[in-house]
């Protein structure tokens, strides 16, 4: 029980900053913050007069590795909210909450050539090119693990990629989300450009014939003009490999 | 350092500025690192604590009032819980590594020593002067090592319900001198 006395608020609040309470009456002080102004004032009171204890610590520059990470999570995490909350008027997030959508998603897991038949695909350059291949791709977490459906990559025979995200994606001011595949591991990613926000980029005749059923086309994070390197050098975002539509029209 | 306006930074990372973010941790990253290594002593396990508070940050920088509290101060202290909270609920595995403290021996030093170099702490440095300095220790070991009132009766050799009066006293005590 939070107590009324001012004295005991105070030592309670002090306890509460210093880490000192038990588990269940930390989560009680917790609870309390919200609603408990006073006692919200004594605690941050407490941050402060404590704080110069923490401002003795040897410290030392800020690791860029590890801001990598923050930014690249920063990104994903924006893209679910994004993809919570939709984004009205975006034929996307329209798709997003679409039941026939959800079904063909969900179809896909196991049946990716029914993709095309289903979905309504946004509009893009050349909408009767026949699609030779598509790629689901899985959105990464910073651990690698994969968190479901994130972004789809369709390529027509006209060499045409249409890249549709499943929700708004921001990369962050200064950032682009760049297109790669793998199509030999000896060489190692190719860039396929860098991706406008649900737009299309077209690819050159000798890239589109290096495409096979199976190969790995990834999406990573990188500076505005794209990676500096040729290779990758941000954390892959999505991921997937390509699969041939049927051979016949269903 | 008076150019650098923490709570200028945060009210653009509520407007959803991601460059105040980095322009945050760049300039406290290392600092908040520090914090979050003191208690849980492992640099991965800090990084995660560090990489979460700064997500923490952002999605909470809306809820930051400046005229209630100072800037640096609500980023330590999201680090600092998660810090703790990440100790209490995996356990302790290093503080009673005997091993360790050899090597270790100024793993604790009084608090009056590490704030000797802080600027702004003159106040603070006052009212711990104040209090003995088995007291004072006991409120750096929580603070700073995040240590519990068990820990800190076994790191100074005082029995537990005297380190939690000594706490209690301490506190009552720095809140009367510092306001």
């Amino acid at each position: 029980m939070i107590p009324s006395a001012p004295h005991d608020r105070d030592i309670l609040a002090g306890e509460y900053v210093l880490g000192l309470l038990d588990g269940e009456t930390t989560r009680e002080v917790e609870r309390a913050l919200d609603s408990d102004p006073d006692l919200r004032r004594r605690v941050e009171a407490w941050e402060v007069r404590l704080q110069p204890l923490s401002e003795g610590l040897p410290s030392g520059a800020a690791d860029p590795a590890l801001w990598e990470r923050i930014e690249r999570d920063l990104t994903v995490m924006r893209y679910r909210r994004g993809r919570a909350t939709g984004s009205p008027g975006r034929l996307t997030a329209r798709a997003w909450r679409s039941p026939a959508f959800w079904r063909a998603t969900t179809a896909l897991a196991s049946a990716a050539a029914l993709l095309l038949a289903i979905l309504p695909v946004p509009v893009g350059p050349r909408d009767d090119s026949p699609t030779r291949f598509y790629a689901l791709m899985q959105t990464r977490d910073a651990a690698g693990a994969e968190t479901g459906p994130g972004w789809l990559i369709q390529v027509a025979a006209d060499g045409t990629v249409r890249s549709v995200p499943l929700a708004t994606v921001e990369p962050g001011q200064g950032r682009s989300l760049q297109l790669w595949t793998l199509w030999d591991p000896a060489r190692g990613p190719v860039s396929l450009g860098i991706l406008p926000p649900g737009g299309s980029v077209r690819l050159p005749p000798d890239r589109l014939a290096t495409i096979g059923s199976g190969q790995l086309f990834e999406i990573t994070l990188e500076p505005e003009a794209g990676s500096p390197t040729g290779r990758p050098t941000g954390r892959i975002l999505f991921i997937g490999r390509a699969s041939a539509p049927p051979t016949q029209a269903l | 350092m008076g150019a650098f306006d923490h709570a200028a930074e945060l009210e653009a990372c509520a407007r959803r500025d991601p460059a105040a973010l980095r322009r945050l941790y760049e300039r406290d990253g290392g600092f908040l690192m520090a914090v979050a290594l003191r208690i849980v002593r492992r640099r991965e396990v800090a990084a995660d604590i560090v990489h979460d508070a700064f997500l923490d940050i952002w999605e909470r920088a809306g809820r930051f009032d400046r005229d209630r509290g100072a800037a640096r101060a609500w980023m330590t202290s999201i680090v600092r819980y998660r810090a703790l909270k990440h100790l209490r609920q995996t356990g302790r595995e290093r503080v009673f590594d005997p091993e360790e403290h050899g090597r270790d021996p100024d793993d604790a030093p009084d608090p009056l020593a590490a704030l000797e170099t802080v600027q702004d702490a003159v106040r603070l440095r006052e009212c711990l002067a104040r209090l003995e300095p088995e007291r004072r220790r006991a409120i750096g070991l929580a603070y700073t090592d995040g240590l519990t009132h068990a820990e800190i009766a076994g790191r100074v050799g005082a029995p537990l319900g005297t380190v939690k009066a000594w706490i209690r006293r301490s506190l009552l005590a720095l809140k009367e001198c510092l306001s």
